[in-house]
């Protein structure tokens, strides 16, 4: 049943739009075609920049297999890329890598910093009492609220992400007692339709430090799987750790 | 980086027809002229950015709306854009004195517009687009239930402050109970 107030409402939302008296359309196009470049060319050269790094990565790991296949030893098993590994397998230089337990980890604040992504800012923080070392980025799995797994494809590049923290590089923070990190987790938004809500997420901390599991919503701000895989909605970034919240490229 | 030919052309044939529907979504949402263009303009560019991707999709009007309301929520998102509205301040949105008397005189738009924005997206997705719970829910990137709660509370609120508002027309003096929980599903 329609009430009086929601006619009314439907009457006067419909005149309120009819007073809106556009501009000319010829120099919003322009407008939207010259930014709009500029977008593309940036997340073109940070695609190529990635792709750098993984001809890089790739060609050390076939130079390191050819190493250990010459002392007759079997090579790395290649990583899953549903399940990517932590960055900086390396101890950490510096001290001691923090471990999860030491570790508390919040979900701060959604950041929405573009239209098609969404994203949420984690705050961790060492509760131990020892200084330790977070270096690179944990190993992000996700899962919905039944615990099933949830399969997102890991991107090295976010347009709204600077290059280092995308690709999952960083600095060693010494995290004092007290003191906290952060770390930024961003999704494509869904293309076409919608599948599983993501509920929870898992984190594997580098150098062996055990597991954090955080939300993955905040306040209204959810992460959705896609119900197909080709859709670019399935891919997510994570950031290294960085001291900084703001992970937007310099001149965003 | 400028897209070529037919994918030009493309973008520039879709603008051009719904470009006067998105001006007045954006104005609904937005609440008032200088952010409405601003987020037509920012949506102009995002839908640019990555149109050999966007034009394949299939419901590229709901996929428009979606950003267009995430663009009139979120300020940020407009920034990332590159567009302020010192940028647009240049061009300068038109007002024409009888258009502003006439806005005026819409008490309930007045109380629409000074609703937290998402409250006001809400709304207007359901009243101005006459979209169902799911599909506003789907626009907003939340639950149904969240669409169903934000409806009643900003019917209440309506309908309290123009209950409270002398002069306020005789349909809404009345309290509007019994209009703020019931279901606006599908």
């Amino acid at each position: 049943m329609t009430t009086e107030l929601e006619q009314q409402l439907v009457d006067q939302l419909r005149r309120a739009a009819e007073t809106t008296a556009p501009g000319s359309l010829k120099p919003l196009i322009e407008e939207a075609r010259r930014r709009g470049s500029r977008i593309r060319a940036r997340r073109l050269g940070l695609q190529i920049i990635s792709g750098c790094g993984v001809a890089a990565a790739v060609a050390g790991l076939v130079v390191v297999g050819l190493h250990m296949n010459s002392v007759e030893h079997h090579g790395p098993t290649p990583a899953d890329p549903a399940s990517p590994l932590p960055t900086s397998a390396h101890p950490a230089p510096g001290g001691p890598a923090c471990s999860a337990g030491n570790l508390t980890i919040t979900a701060i604040g959604p950041e929405s910093m573009m239209t098609e992504e969404s994203a949420v800012l984690y705050r961790v923080s060492n509760h131990g009492k020892r200084t330790c070392v977070l270096h690179g980025r944990p190993a992000a799995t996700f899962f919905d609220r039944t615990g099933r797994q949830v399969q997102l494809r890991l991107a090295n590049t976010s347009p709204f992400m600077s290059a280092e923290a995308a690709s999952g590089l960083g600095e060693p923070i010494r995290l004092g007692q007290g003191t906290s990190v952060f770390l930024l987790i961003a999704k494509n938004s869904c293309v076409l339709k919608e599948a599983t809500r993501i509920d929870h997420v898992t984190l594997e901390l580098p150098n062996h430090g055990g597991i954090l599991t955080a939300p993955t919503t905040f306040q209204q701000r959810r992460f959705f799987s896609c119900a197909s895989n080709s859709d670019p909605g399935q891919q997510y970034a994570i950031s290294a750790f960085s001291p900084s919240r703001d992970f937007l490229p310099t001149g965003r | 980086m400028d897209l070529r030919g037919d994918a030009d052309e493309d973008f520039e044939e879709l603008v051009t027809a719904r470009w006067e529907a998105w001006s007045k979504l954006a104005m609904l949402l937005c609440g008032n002229r200088a952010d409405a263009e601003d987020c037509v303009q920012s949506l102009l560019t995002a839908l640019y950015a990555r149109w050999p991707r966007v034009r394949k999709v299939e419901h590229l009007d709901a996929y428009a709306r979606k950003m267009l309301t995430n663009l009139a929520i979120s300020g940020r998102r407009r920034r990332a854009m590159g567009v302020t509205k010192t940028a647009l301040a240049a061009r300068g949105a038109p007002v024409i004195g009888s258009e502003r008397e006439i806005e005026e005189r819409l008490e309930l738009w007045q109380r629409v517009r000074a609703l937290p924005p998402r409250q006001r997206a809400v709304i207007v997705l359901r009243y101005y687009e006459d979209l169902s719970v799911d599909q506003t829910a789907a626009a907003l990137g939340c639950s149904s239930g969240t669409v169903k709660s934000q409806t009643a509370d900003a019917l209440r609120k309506l309908g309290k402050a123009m209950a409270a508002e002398p002069g306020a027309g005789p349909q809404t003096a009345r309290s509007p109970k019994g209009t703020v929980n019931h279901d606006h599903g599908a």
